[in-house]
Formats: C-alpha cells, sequence, structure tokens
C-alpha cells in the first residue's frame, strides 16, 4: 500500500491554510451559553425519544435511516415492494381453497359431462340453470333439443332438479 | 501515530486532548444533569467541533447550526454514554454523523460561506513560500488560494474530505480517525491516499 505522506509535501502546505480560517472574532464567546440555553428552552434536559434511544444503542441504525432519508425514493420503492408482498401474500394464502373449489367440480362436473355423451348420467348433477354448454353437452341419447324444451315448460319454475333428471320416453 | 505523521504533524497544537481525568468527572457531573458541567465540556470541545463541520461543508452558517445541534444531541444521549471510548471521540462521531447526513441532504452543493483567514496566515513560513515560489500566477493571493482548495474539497466525497479534515488540517491521528470512522487504519490511510491524489489533481495548477 502507498504510504499516504508520499510527495504531498506542497499539498499539505497549502493545507495549513484551512488552518487560519476563523470564524467571526468573538463567535464561541457565546456559543456555549446558546446550547445551554436552546437545552433549557425545548426541554431536552429531560427525556429522549424512543428512536432516539434506539439509534443510540445502534448506531449502524442512525445511518440507515439517514441514507433513507437522504434518497427518499428508495423507501418509497421499498414500502411500495412491501406492500406488492403483502397483497401477494394475502392472494397466495387464498388461492389453495379456490382451487380446491374449482377441483372439487372439475372432479363432480367433468366424469358427469363425459359420461353424459355415453349411457345415462350416473348420479344428479350439480344444479345448473341450462345455459352454458354443460347441459346441452350432457343430453342423453337419443333425446333432441325439442323434447327438452317441452320438459322445461312442464317444469316447476324453481324446479331445477328436473333438468337434472333423464327426460322420460 | 507514525513517525511520518509525528514529523509532519499538521498541528499537534490542534490535536490536543484535555485531561481524560478531569473530562470523566466532567462527563459524570453533566450525566446527573449539572448543565455548569456541559458548559465546560462545551466549551473544550466546540472549536474543533465547528472547524470539523466547517471544512466539512465549507458554510459558516450550516457549521453554526450543526455544531449547536451536535451539542444539544450529545446532551440528550449523554446518558447512553457508556465510556467504551473517550468523549472526545464520542462527540466527534456524533458530529461527524450529523454532518454526512447533513451534506447528503443538502440538494445544491456550491454555495460556499467562507470564513476570513486570521492575521497569522500572512506569517505562515509555508504559506508564504507556497505562494511566492510554487504558485505560477504570481498575483494568485492567499484568499484565492482559499477558495480554490475549499472548491477542491468540496468535490471530494464526504468520507475523503473528512479524512483529510480530520488528518490533514485538524491533526488527528489515523488511529483516532479509524475510531472516529468506525472503519480500520488501513481504509484511513488508503482514503487519505486517494483524496490527496484527488486534491493535488484539482489543484495543480496552483501547487506547481
Amino acid at each position: 500500500m502507498p504510504h499516504p505522506e508520499d510527495n504531498f509535501d506542497t499539498l499539505r502546505r497549502a493545507l495549513k491554510l484551512k488552518r487560519h480560517e476563523q470564524p467571526p472574532p468573538g463567535y464561541f464567546t457565546g456559543f456555549s451559553r446558546e446550547v445551554i440555553s436552546r437545552i433549557r428552552r425545548d426541554g431536552l434536559h429531560t427525556r429522549i425519544s424512543a428512536l432516539e434511544a434506539v439509534t443510540w444503542e445502534a448506531p449502524w441504525l442512525e445511518r440507515v435511516l439517514g441514507w433513507f432519508q437522504a434518497r427518499p425514493l428508495y423507501p418509497s420503492l421499498a414500502a411500495m415492494a412491501a406492500c406488492l408482498v403483502v397483497i401477494g401474500g394475502v392472494i397466495y394464502s387464498e388461492r389453495p381453497a379456490v382451487t380446491a373449489a374449482e377441483s372439487g367440480t372439475a372432479t363432480i362436473g367433468q366424469p358427469q359431462e363425459i359420461a353424459g355423451f355415453g349411457a345415462a348420467p350416473a348420479a344428479p348433477r350439480a344444479p345448473e340453470m341450462g345455459f352454458g354448454s354443460g347441459p346441452l353437452g350432457a343430453l342423453p341419447p337419443g333425446s333432441t333439443l325439442f323434447d327438452r324444451s317441452r320438459s322445461l315448460q312442464t317444469a316447476p319454475v324453481f324446479g331445477v332438479t328436473n333438468l337434472l333428471q333423464p327426460p322420460q320416453p | 501515530m507514525t513517525e511520518g505523521d509525528a514529523a509532519n504533524s499538521p498541528s499537534a497544537e490542534v490535536s490536543q486532548k484535555p485531561n481524560l481525568a478531569a473530562e470523566q468527572a466532567l462527563v459524570r457531573r453533566a450525566k446527573d444533569g449539572d448543565m455548569a458541567a456541559y458548559d465546560e465540556l462545551i466549551q473544550m470541545y466546540q472549536e474543533r467541533i465547528y472547524a470539523t463541520i466547517y471544512h466539512m461543508t465549507a458554510n459558516h452558517e450550516d457549521a453554526n447550526d450543526l455544531a449547536q445541534d451536535t451539542f444539544i444531541k450529545a446532551y440528550q444521549a449523554l446518558r447512553s454514554f457508556k465510556g467504551g471510548s473517550s468523549f472526545y471521540t464520542w462527540i466527534y462521531r456524533i458530529a461527524v454523523n450529523k454532518t454526512i447526513n447533513f451534506l447528503k441532504q443538502r440538494r445544491h452543493k456550491g454555495h460556499l460561506s467562507l470564513n476570513e483567514l486570521d492575521f497569522h496566515a500572512e506569517n505562515d513560513p509555508d504559506l508564504i513560500a507556497l505562494i511566492s515560489d510554487k504558485t505560477p500566477q504570481r498575483e494568485v493571493g492567499l484568499k484565492e488560494l482559499k477558495e480554490k482548495l475549499n472548491m477542491a474539497m468540496q468535490r471530494l466525497s464526504e468520507p475523503h474530505r473528512l479524512v483529510v479534515t480530520l488528518h490533514d488540517v485538524q491533526g488527528l491521528a489515523h488511529e483516532e480517525i479509524a475510531e472516529i470512522m468506525e472503519c480500520n487504519i488501513g481504509t484511513v490511510r488508503s482514503r487519505l491516499f486517494y483524496a490527496r491524489q484527488q486534491l493535488q489533481g484539482y489543484l495543480a495548477d496552483y501547487l506547481k
């Protein structure tokens, strides 16, 4: 490592000039008095805040806070990222329930639809109102849409269960 | 302090430490709420703390505010001061942290508010030699050199400026600087070398 004293004599002599820069005469005479009066005036000699106490115990925390204060964009981005993580976490935690529900309908409904193309449905279907592609696909062999519409006319308004019955020959 | 430091030490008088026992007694009294004791502690360190901040900010008004804030904050935190380091190092650390935070938040860098040179400057043999012999433009006086120096200092990063301020201007030893900046001595030395190189480059026209 280069020794820092190397070849800097002229610079160091020039830097001596800075020692001669002095505040206005008498500046230090009243300095301590002013500090003490500020301490008394603001009642600062009583307690320190919890945050200050923590930062004194962990000086690195003060540096981190200072760094954030100097760059307000970063804490905003960090806060946004934290919000996104929380929202993502909430969505993710609810997703298994939804998936289970979805998979539940699939396991009940899908074989029946497939079975609908075969012989007769083995078990009653989940109630459906007759719109969408499911019920049409579930027509038993030999029946027509006309037969089905007739059975709908005879069915009570809320007789959804009739739709689930195979049409009578 | 290394031999080189001792030989070329810019100011043994600047870095003189006060009597440790007396300092500890004052700290103990101040912790118990004795404002007169704290007043004495302020008077012991006010010039050095002010000077450190001033050389970092190159602005008298900012240095005044920050120096006051430093002593106020130190008083508030005095109860948490456990004496692991000297009060001297501890208060320097407060001043340095405050100043660096302030400089990072300061939007515009350029505004200098420099103090006047005292009358000793004109009689300083090093400075006389520098102005008359080394400066290519003879008319460049101390005042202009002061401004160029401050402008060059402001171009350094805060840690580099701080090392130059504490060592070359205030005369602190590498060990003390390492303790204040909470880094190792190797880091202090390398920062000092780099900072001087930078300064030498910025002031090349004035230091030939």
